[in-house]
């Protein structure tokens, strides 16, 4: 193993083990032997956040365990991020994201955000408590391909089809991708809202949004790239 | 004679088959929203008027609980936490009430009785229990110990604290719990009947089991203890997929399990075996606000149906939207007052 892939596989473990220390710690050593940051965020911190997801989704690690992971990949990122070249990678997908209207329980929201970061696209974070129509005009203002929307009550989803509504009455539908989560939400709820997809938690979130989007798993753009 | 509602709870709690299916499906929300008020302004009624349109909305769309008492969220908003009131649905805390653990040292958890909105539960529950007039359970609670930790310090925090410095956490709950008793005490003094805590944060869909064991479970029993030494009974409502922690409930002291429709209800009978009653299991939103009445009374049977014989109390699975139509609330009751539980098969 070159010394460049030792220090992916330690950021990817860092973050996997939730060791913020360690994951700056090899940040900068990844700046000081002078590689390439860009590379290390996509095959080190990116890389430790997906196999997270995939604990999760094993129900191995449960959210402050992901919470934890992620604090981990924000300390390295602190590092590595200042050190990309801003040019010589693709444009990333775009999406907007928040919880809906009603709801100020942000942390699925989060996490999904996190995990759709991590797996290459570009997320604009509307915040919590937003209105449908906000989701609609920020897409369109954006330019985003996908609207992202959560929620953790049973009494607020009726906004999720709300903003389905209202892209049907703007006539813009089929400009955007909605999907919809969180903890009440099930795929029966988003057939008969019309979104395009449901994932149950913020790994297979990602893996949705690339189905949606028609991306193969290598066109992955890394976090921050 | 029929069953009164109260005795209908009794009956399954103490596992002899009521003469009808019990049922806590209350359209409280659903009603409050028809007549154009928001809970904020409902909560803000004269408390005698109040207490009649709870009682009237029992009494006419079915039920067999009076809901009375303060609610959890606003707990943080009598200590100085930021609460919203909403024109639809329920207040929540927009920002929580400490970012340091510590400066609870600071906050005497009997402040509450100062705040409005607890006086006006008081004096309501004064006009309420006597409207019962002991055919009703009159019920009383709010969050769990731990979710109501997490509104008091923000939910991220607390579930990082979690793993990383479980004493603290600890320290945060014992404050929580004094917190509850005294959003509750008088309440309970007045009259009501049944002890009840929602703990979403304690979900599989949040935190691990071993989480779940060490920080949620022994506030749940501490409080369950508490309610009973006051010779209340219990019921426990998780959200989400609690399948990996059904076994760990009877340590809890809960008489009643709610659970969500993602929990596999045979299992969890199977599981539970008699030592605590089951209820709910019903998509609140899938089915009961979105589907006709018919899928939805259908819904129900299926899970009559594939309890055969266990306790069984008509709940839904979360919280109803206060947009449910009235019919499928309706008719959700009307199957609970129709239907005849045979014999159990197993000790309530």
């Amino acid at each position: 193993m070159s010394r460049e892939a030792e220090l992916h596989k330690a950021l990817s473990d860092a973050v996997l083990e939730m060791e913020e220390d360690r994951a700056e710690e090899y940040s900068r050593l990844v700046v000081a032997e002078g590689y390439d940051a860009y590379q290390a965020i996509d095959r080190g911190l990116a890389d430790g956040m997906d196999r997270a997801g995939q604990l999760f989704e094993e129900q191995e690690y449960f959210v402050p365990e992901l919470i934890l992971c992620s604090d981990a990949m924000y300390k390295g990122l602190d590092v590595l991020k200042p050190q990309l070249r801003t040019d010589g990678h693709a444009r990333k997908p775009k999406a907007v994201i928040g919880v809906i209207e009603g709801d100020t329980h942000d942390i699925g929201k989060n996490l999904v955000k996190i995990m759709t970061e991590a797996g290459g696209f570009e997320l604009v974070d509307l915040g919590r408590d937003v209105p449908p129509l906000d989701f609609v005009e920020r897409a369109k203002a954006e330019d985003a391909e996908l609207i992202l929307i959560s929620t953790l009550m049973t009494t607020t989803m009726n906004g999720m089809a709300e903003v389905i509504r209202i892209l049907n009455e703007q006539g813009i539908r089929r400009r955007f991708k909605v999907m919809v989560g969180g903890g009440p939400v099930s795929a029966g709820f988003a057939r008969k809202i019309g979104a395009d997809g449901y994932s149950r938690n913020a790994a297979e979130a990602v893996r949705l949004a690339k189905t949606l989007l028609g991306l193969e798993p290598g066109e992955r753009e890394a976090v921050g790239g | 004679m029929s069953m009164t509602p109260k005795e209908v709870i009794d009956a399954v709690t103490s596992g002899r088959a009521p003469d009808r299916l019990p049922t806590t499906v209350n359209a409280q929300s659903v009603v409050v929203r028809q007549k154009g008020l928001t809970l904020e302004q409902f909560w803000q009624l004269p408390p005698k008027e109040q207490a009649e349109l709870t009682y009237a909305i029992a009494r006419d769309h079915g039920g067999d609980y009076l809901h009375a008492g303060f609610n959890g969220t606003l707990a943080v908003g009598a200590l100085g936490g930021k609460v919203k009131f909403r024109e639809h649905g329920s207040p929540d805390v927009l920002e929580p009430l400490i970012t340091s653990i510590s400066e609870l040292d600071k906050i005497d958890p009997a402040r509450v009785r100062d705040y409005y909105y607890y006086q006006q539960a008081v004096e309501t529950a004064k006009y309420l229990i006597p409207l019962g007039n002991g055919t009703y359970h009159v019920i009383v609670g709010s969050w769990g110990i731990y979710t109501q930790a997490g509104l008091l310090y923000g939910a991220e925090r607390l579930l990082r604290e979690s793993i990383r410095d479980k004493a603290a956490v600890r320290a945060l709950l014992d404050f929580t719990f004094e917190l509850f008793k005294a959003c509750h005490e008088e309440v309970i003094g007045l009259g009501a009947t049944i002890g009840s805590l929602a703990d979403p944060s304690a979900s599989g869909d949040m935190v691990s089991k071993r989480v779940f064991e060490e920080l949620s479970l022994p506030y749940l029993k501490k409080t369950f203890d508490w309610f009973k030494s006051k010779g209340l009974l219990t019921t426990l409502h998780i959200c989400g997929d609690i399948n990996d922690r059904i076994d760990l409930i009877p340590e809890s002291g809960t008489d009643i399990l709610s659970v969500d429709y993602k929990v596999d209800i045979r299992r969890a009978a199977e599981i539970l075996n008699g030592r605590v009653v089951i209820g709910g299991n019903v998509d609140p939103v899938g089915v009961i606000l979105m589907e006709d009445p018919a899928t939805v009374r259908k819904a129900y049977q299926d899970i009559i149906a594939a309890l055969d014989g266990y306790p069984y109390i008509v709940m839904a699975g979360c919280g109803i939207p206060q947009s449910t139509p009235l019919e499928n609330i309706r008719i959700i009751n009307d199957l609970a007052h129709a239907t005849v539980p045979s014999p159990y098969k197993v000790a309530g």
